[in-house]
């Protein structure tokens, strides 16, 4: 288990982390091809549900259907770790090609999970566009994948945690132990 | 002349011209220590210990040891001439010898089966040039290579050394040949030792048919294998009169037809394999091929009839049903591995372990091991251990730790369970005792049973 | 007494897949959940996932049979690993080379996973216990003793209509005894707490002690079928009416067919399956394995996630394994992926 958290953020400052997201998004979303929302299992879904709420509540134009993806079956991590346990599939109800695909995650940290998320839309076709929007992003990353659009960048170190609660809406950082 | 085997496990002295004594030891029916005098291979006197002592005479201490006259095995195999890949006559005499046998009666499943004088002469032979260890007496094939058409030359393989003829596992499926193998040896007082197995019934399975068969999903043998054959022997032994002993009974219906052949006093006898008197179905989970044997284990109350079987005396015998295999014969699915378990490297330890199980004292379970199968075999029971007649007999210690191991046995035979298992995983108690000094046929025996 | 369960390695995860007896239903749910990842693989451009990249798979059949080897053929090729065909049935073996002899080969081409399929019971079990460690043996069938991911499909297939297991009735009707279907829906079933288990059949297709299984055994079909929620109609091999077994194909099926009128005794959204290949107007009528409550087809599409799932937790059990045994200092993989 990991120790009590250093930090904590409070509902109204994620709040305004997740708000903060939606106009940006809708910029690159006008600018582009027909976009779709898919979340990234388990966290990035309920950040994609928030912001695929917020956006229709202001009109932007978004595919209808929200897709969400268990990348459990494209971890670069299989041969050290062994399947992770897959509660609830991969489901992308629409064709992502020539689509503008908002991808969207919780927390990115080393990359590895977008890297891998990147593969499995290309297995559902060719979209025309990603743009990944993420809640926080790390700053300790292994892979040269950074967000398009970010609540908010925290300075972390590998020897840290980030959790993030849907539903508080809180967001805490910890030493992991 | 002596010699010592390469792993030092065992010393082999000749008797002739050579005057021994066996210090302290305790005969059956008698608590007082005796001194036993050999001279030239024959006993030449039986005291109570200390009473007569000679000078210069080479003594064996055998203090807290018991003697027994050398026990006679009605069924093992020594797969020569022909298998000697999985054994031979010098390593299963020898390693008979270690259980306590100083005679065995072999199977004729042999290759070529012992149909013919050449073959006999040839086991014979080999037995006699083996330095100590047990006599090998091949029983004769009842048919021509088995095949239970064409009968053997029965008058004349008896002539040639063989006491009783036998199948081995193979049934005769033709009941007019087989009422004529019966007519045919009873003329000439040929006793017939054969197996009650159906030729169709369950020829294809490999385990007793019960559950743990139905959850391994092996082909089964039924007791009615066994009890639908056991009663045409029986019917025919009625017409015949012929001299029948049914070898390795395995189920509690075969005994109930055996005893009540026996009480209409038709002139049959019947053994158990001693592995039966232990082990059940049930060992063979997880495809234990250990377990693998052509007389299947069955039930456990079929294990308790054979208990009660032994102790009342409707099972006159038990035999080792030794059969050893080379390595391969077990690396192969269950049901085509070969069946059968290599039993002289822990019979003497299961043996000492049947008056626990059964109520019967060790001097009567001895007695099933050689006066009984003496009277089949026609000798005179009684000997073994008597002045004036050749020395033939064992020496036991039966607290010491038997250590087998699986890879130094005296047989040839790997197939030992407990190269698999512990004895406490195989619900056996401790394996305690040992054959420490055999006397047969004009030879000593000492084993090193610490090594 | 027995011997070790020859399945799990030394670290006690699941390294071979063999036998559903000795599992729990905790392993069995998570081949489900996982299989149930797999499915939507079907409705993609790319039928793939990358899981198995590099990974050689050998289908090892020492006994034919076309339809489960594609299945795993499929089920490997959708995991990006390559697949070795090896038809023993004519080959080496009827030469006389010994199994061990066969398996030694096909290690020294290093293959990761074994799919074997053998007429003898325990011939799966005999393998897992000499193939050397590194290697993943998946039971394609044993003699009349197991078929581990066909009871894992049929269970799957099940669940996706019935979700829980806890109230159903399953009826498995016709040849038990030389069935390893039989014994693998069996043991899945009953893992899983399936409400009730039954079997019907002649006596000579009934296996002895068949109620040690936790089954209820039936003779008549129409008593059994009454409150069946799934019917599962085995196969009855034409070699049955050869040895005295069963006296015809038209008796068996008067007598344990599934006829349209015999389905009607069970539930009206009873489940109708059959392993296959079905033998029409023998074990089930046409029209019954046609008609709208048979799921049949859904079991051979299933069957490939089924088995998809079954390979990637076994080799990702022995991956993990042999890598903690390389290094136990990498604390630095990723909670934070």
């Amino acid at each position: 288990m990991n120790s009590s958290p250093d930090k904590i953020y409070d509902r109204g400052t994620v709040t305004q982390w997740l708000n903060g997201m939606v106009k940006p998004l809708q910029q690159r979303i006008a600018t582009g091809a027909p976009a779709a929302i898919i979340g990234i299992r388990r966290g990035g879904v309920d950040v994609a549900q928030y912001l695929y709420t917020a956006l229709r509540a202001q009109g932007t134009a978004l595919d209808e259907n929200m897709g969400q993806l268990n990348i459990a079956f494209y971890r670069d991590d299989f041969s050290s770790m062994g399947l992770h346990p897959v509660v609830g599939a991969s489901d992308v109800p629409f064709d992502v090609t020539e689509k503008h695909i908002i991808l969207v995650d919780d927390v990115l940290g080393t990359g590895r999970t977008v890297r891998a998320a990147m593969n499995e839309i290309f297995d559902y076709g060719r979209p025309a566009q990603i743009t990944l929007a993420v809640l926080i992003q790390r700053t300790d990353h292994e892979l040269p994948i950074r967000a398009d659009v970010a609540g908010q960048i925290l300075c972390t170190n590998p020897g840290e945690y980030i959790d993030w609660d849907a539903d508080t809406l809180q967001v805490s950082v910890g030493a992991k132990s | 002349m002596s010699s010592t085997d390469s792993n030092n496990r065992l010393h082999t002295t000749a008797l002739s011209g050579q005057t021994l004594c066996v210090t302290g030891v305790l005969l059956p029916g008698n608590e007082q220590p005796q001194d036993i005098t050999i001279v030239d291979g024959a006993i030449s006197s039986i005291d109570a210990s200390g009473t007569r002592t000679a000078d210069n005479i080479e003594t064996i201490d055998a203090h807290g040891c018991h003697a027994y006259p050398g026990l006679i095995d009605l069924y093992s195999r020594c797969r020569e001439p022909g298998l000697t890949r999985k054994g031979n006559i010098a390593t299963e005499s020898i390693a008979a010898l270690s259980a306590g046998f100083t005679t065995v009666l072999c199977s004729p499943d042999t290759l070529p089966a012992v149909d013919s004088v050449a073959t006999v002469e040839l086991i014979n032979h080999r037995s006699m040039n083996v330095r100590g260890g047990a006599r090998i007496i091949p029983m004769a094939a009842l048919t021509i290579g088995l095949d239970g058409e064409q009968l053997s030359e029965l008058a004349t393989l008896k002539a040639a050394g063989c006491p009783v003829a036998s199948q081995a596992d193979r049934p005769i499926e033709n009941t007019t040949v087989l009422y004529s193998a019966m007519e045919y040896a009873s003329s000439f007082d040929m006793p017939l030792l054969l197996c009650a197995r159906d030729a169709q019934l369950g020829v294809d399975g490999c385990a007793h048919t019960g559950a743990v068969a139905t959850q391994l999903g092996l082909p089964t043998i039924p007791v009615a294998a066994e009890t639908v054959a056991l009663t045409r022997l029986v019917e025919l032994c009625s017409e015949t009169q012929v001299r029948l002993h049914i070898s390795r009974v395995s189920s509690a219906r075969a005994l109930r037809i055996i005893k009540d052949a026996k009480a209409a006093g038709l002139p049959i006898t019947c053994d158990v394999g001693i592995h039966h008197l232990f082990f059940i179905d049930e060992y063979l989970a997880g495809y234990d091929a250990s377990f693998h044997s052509a007389v299947p284990f069955r039930s456990a109350d079929d294990r308790q009839a054979l208990r009660d079987g032994l102790s009342s005396g409707v099972i006159d015998a038990v035999c080792s049903d030794h059969a050893p295999h080379d390595v391969d014969a077990g690396l192969a699915p269950f049901p085509v591995t070969e069946p059968g378990l290599a039993a002289y490297d822990w019979f003497m330890p299961l043996l000492l372990q049947l008056p626990q199980i059964t109520g019967l004292d060790l001097d009567a379970l001895m007695k099933k091991l050689h006066d009984v199968p003496a009277d089949i075999l026609g000798q005179q029971s009684g000997s073994g251990i008597s002045v004036g007649g050749a020395a033939n007999f064992f020496v036991l210690d039966k607290h010491v730790t038997c250590n087998v191991q699986p890879s130094i046995t005296l047989s040839a035979g790997s197939n030992n369970p407990l190269a698999l298992h512990d004895a406490k995983a195989l619900s056996l108690s401790p394996l305690k005792g040992a054959v420490t000094l055999s006397f047969c046929d004009g030879w000593a025996t000492r084993f090193n049973v610490n090594s | 007494m027995s011997l070790p369960d020859p399945q799990f390695n030394a670290a006690g995860t699941l390294q071979h897949f063999i036998d559903l007896q000795g599992l729990d239903a905790d392993t069995l749910t998570r081949i489900l959940d996982t299989a149930e990842g797999f499915t939507g693989i079907n409705d993609r451009k790319i039928k793939q996932v990358p899981l198995l990249r590099g990974k050689t798979v050998a289908n090892l059949f020492f006994e034919n049979s076309t339809r489960t080897r594609t299945a795993f053929e499929l089920a490997a090729k959708r995991l990006s690993a390559d697949i070795l065909n090896i038809d023993l049935v004519t080959s080496s073996t009827s030469k006389g080379e010994s199994l061990l002899d066969t398996l030694r080969v096909l290690e020294s081409l290093q293959c990761d996973m074994f799919i074997v399929r053998h007429a003898d019971s325990g011939a799966a079990h005999f393998i897992a216990r000499h193939v050397a460690p590194h290697i993943n043996i998946i039971n394609g069938g044993d003699g009349q003793h197991s078929h581990p991911t066909q009871g894992m499909l049929d269970v799957f297939t099940i669940r996706r209509h019935k979700g829980d297991f806890s109230n159903l009735c399953v009826v498995i009707i016709g040849d038990i005894k030389h069935s390893r279907v039989a014994r693998s829906d069996i043991a899945a079933l009953t893992i899983l707490g399936a409400g009730e288990v039954r079997v019907v059949g002649p006596k000579t297709l009934m296996p002895s002690d068949v109620e040690s299984m936790n089954v209820k055994v039936f003779s008549s079909l129409d008593t059994a079928l009454k409150g069946a929620d799934v019917i599962i109609s085995l196969r009855l091999q034409k070699e049955r009416m050869k040895n005295a077994t069963v006296p015809s194909s038209g008796e068996f099926y008067r007598t344990y067919g599934l006829s349209p009128q015999r389905l009607a005794l069970a539930k009206p959204d009873a489940l109708v399956m059959h392993p296959g290949p079905t033998n029409r107007g023998v074990e089930i009528a046409g029209s019954v394995a046609d008609g709208a409550q048979s799921v049949i087809l859904e079991q051979v599409t299933y069957g490939i996630a089924v088995r998809m799932a079954v390979m990637s937790i076994i080799m990702g059990n022995s991956d993990a394994m042999s890598a903690s045994r390389i290094s136990n200092n990498t604390t630095t993989t990723d909670a934070q992926l």
